[in-house]
Parts: structure tokens; C-alpha cells; sequence
């Protein structure tokens, strides 16, 4: 398998914050997509091939980078994570799931919703394992692959489970 | 549905006890992609004031090297009817002995030293070389159950590795 070498940093280094305070954050192809606490209902990514520029969605400054942001229904609850990979990525809210479908251009990403009722209940409740994503919902456990979500725990495992 | 075996290693707790070659109970590790990881406790990670009113912690892995990223609550020192305390981040060896400390982030006064004050959630992720992270905390205000609220912590950022 390839590995990746890290080198630790001697000393102390600083961490170079960004000015867009968030409560996730996740690869998505050539992005960093974030969860902001400005807006619980909306993801926002990088410039491409840069997660450490954030320009402001909406400027020339961020057409020409492909940064953006896009907000969700807020029926729907807070989105609460984001499951990214070199494709797509799925962006959990607490009652819905949508894919993120990268499309290039001015929208760059193409949000479709294809699940409404079952999400993530609670910040970060989910695991993702190559394509398929195992998550919590406030009726039990799930997993989502190409689009579906299967109930993986119904009947004895989502009888004992109490959303917590 | 597709059949794919996922690897828990000799982690079997869904398999009855009897004869079961595996580990039921796994206790202080955290699971990475080719094994377990040892996880330590809080006083173990920090050096700073305060070590053992560090209320709440997160861990990730990172790198082959196993480093280990962990945001936490700390420098809990008091202020007058009250504490302040940091939400850090901190870059660790694989063995826990050495610190890189990506440090700074944000402080807050709260209200007592309860595991009340909590790191709700911490994500780590990697492009091109940096890697990005986003720590969010939640903590009391007020040591008095009637003036109660919550105070957010939060710590967004990048380094290099």
C-alpha cells in the first residue's frame, strides 16, 4: 500500500485559522467543504485545490477559484455532517440527505436531494467506509450507498435503540 | 445490497462469548485503519495548568506516522465567580510524548468544571498536503442551574505537513 510520511513539526507551529468558524469539514474531490456556525443550514467550500482559501461566495474572487456555498431547506433541520470522497459527497442535515455532485462551472456543485425523512439526528453521527456511509437517524441506524439508504437496524437492533 | 466484509479486526463483540476467539471488550484504544491506537487519558496530553480539569476531549489519528489530533478543553483557571478555558488544538506523537501544538484558539468564561463543557464535535480532513480542522465546544455559563446557557467554542483551521 502507498503510505503518505508525515513530518512532525519540531516545536510549536501555529494553527492558521480561518475566518469562517465551523463545526465540520470534509474533502470533497478538490475541495474542503465546511459546516459554518454563521448558518447551520448551509455548506460552503474551497477554492479548488486550496482548503486554505475561502473567498466570499458570490465575487468574481470566488468564480475564479470555484468557491461557494449553497443552503439548505431549513424544514429539513441542521446539517449536521458531511461524508466526502474523491467523487461526491453527502451532506447529512437532521431529516434529509442530499448528494453533492461536482459540475464544474459557475454552480460547481449540484445539490439533489434523495432522502427526506431519514438524516443524520446529531452532529457527526455517521461513519463512512468507502462508498457506503452508516448513520443515526432519530429512528435507528442506516446506511446510504449509490443514492439508497437501507435500514440496517430494523427490527431488534432499532427496537432497543433510544435516540440520545 | 452489494456483500462487502469490512475489517474489525479481532474486534467481535456481535458473536456469542462462548468460544469466541475475539476481543469483546476493546477499552482505551481508538480504531485506525490497520489496527488499534492506544488512547490515553487527558492528563496524559496536557502539559499546560489545570491538567486535571480538562473536561471533555476529541482524538483522531493521522498519517502513517500515527500522530494523533486531538481538540480540547483546557487552561481552566478561575476568574472571578467563574473559570475561563481554552478550546485547543494539538498535534501529538504516536506515543503521546512529544507535543507540536497547533495552539491558540478561542476563550470562554464558564461556569464550573463539569464534563458539562464538552468538545461536541471535531472533524479532520486532507487536500493537497494541509491538513483542515474544525472544533466546535459547548459550555455552561453560570455555576446556577437557573442561569444556565450555553457558550459555543469554536476553532477552524489549517497547518501544514
Amino acid at each position: 500500500m502507498t503510505k503518505i510520511t508525515y513530518t512532525t513539526p519540531a516545536g510549536s507551529a501555529a494553527l492558521n485559522s480561518v475566518s469562517i468558524p465551523s463545526v465540520g469539514c470534509a474533502t470533497v474531490r478538490d475541495f474542503v467543504m465546511l459546516m459554518p456556525t454563521s448558518n447551520r443550514y448551509s455548506v460552503r467550500w474551497s477554492g479548488i485545490g486550496d482548503p486554505t482559501s475561502f473567498p466570499t461566495p458570490g465575487t468574481s474572487a470566488a468564480r475564479t477559484v470555484q468557491a461557494g456555498e449553497q443552503v439548505f431547506p431549513s424544514k429539513f433541520g441542521l446539517v449536521t455532517g458531511i461524508a466526502g470522497n474523491d467523487f461526491f459527497a453527502y451532506v447529512f442535515q437532521e431529516r434529509a440527505i442530499s448528494k453533492a455532485s461536482y459540475v464544474a462551472g459557475d454552480i460547481v456543485f449540484s445539490f439533489d436531494t434523495f432522502e427526506e425523512g431519514r438524516g443524520c439526528h446529531k452532529l457527526n453521527r455517521f461513519a463512512r467506509i468507502d462508498d457506503k456511509v452508516f448513520f443515526e437517524s432519530e429512528f435507528g441506524y442506516h446506511m446510504v450507498e449509490n443514492d439508497a439508504v437501507v435500514d440496517i437496524g430494523l427490527g431488534f437492533v432499532d427496537k432497543s435503540y433510544t435516540p440520545t | 445490497m452489494s456483500n462487502v466484509k469490512f475489517d474489525f479486526l479481532n474486534w467481535q463483540p456481535d458473536i456469542e462469548d462462548y468460544r469466541n476467539e475475539g476481543l469483546i471488550t476493546a477499552d482505551n484504544i481508538i480504531h485506525s485503519p490497520e489496527g488499534y491506537i492506544q488512547y490515553k487519558t487527558p492528563a496524559t496530553f496536557i502539559t499546560s495548568t489545570a491538567l486535571g480539569t480538562c473536561p471533555s476531549m476529541v482524538v483522531r489519528s493521522i498519517g502513517t506516522n500515527d500522530q494523533r489530533v486531538v481538540a480540547y478543553i483546557n487552561n481552566i483557571t478561575a476568574a472571578g465567580a467563574g473559570y475561563t478555558a481554552d478550546l485547543s488544538i494539538g498535534l501529538f506523537s504516536s506515543d503521546y510524548s512529544s507535543i507540536a501544538n497547533y495552539t491558540s484558539i478561542t476563550s470562554a468564561t464558564v461556569g464550573s468544571l463539569s464534563t458539562l463543557n464538552r468538545v461536541v464535535a471535531f472533524d479532520v480532513c486532507e487536500l493537497g498536503g494541509v491538513i483542515f480542522m474544525a472544533a466546535h465546544a459547548e459550555c455552561q455559563s453560570s455555576t446556577s442551574l437557573s442561569g444556565q446557557a450555553i457558550i459555543t467554542l469554536n476553532a477552524t483551521g489549517y497547518a501544514t505537513i
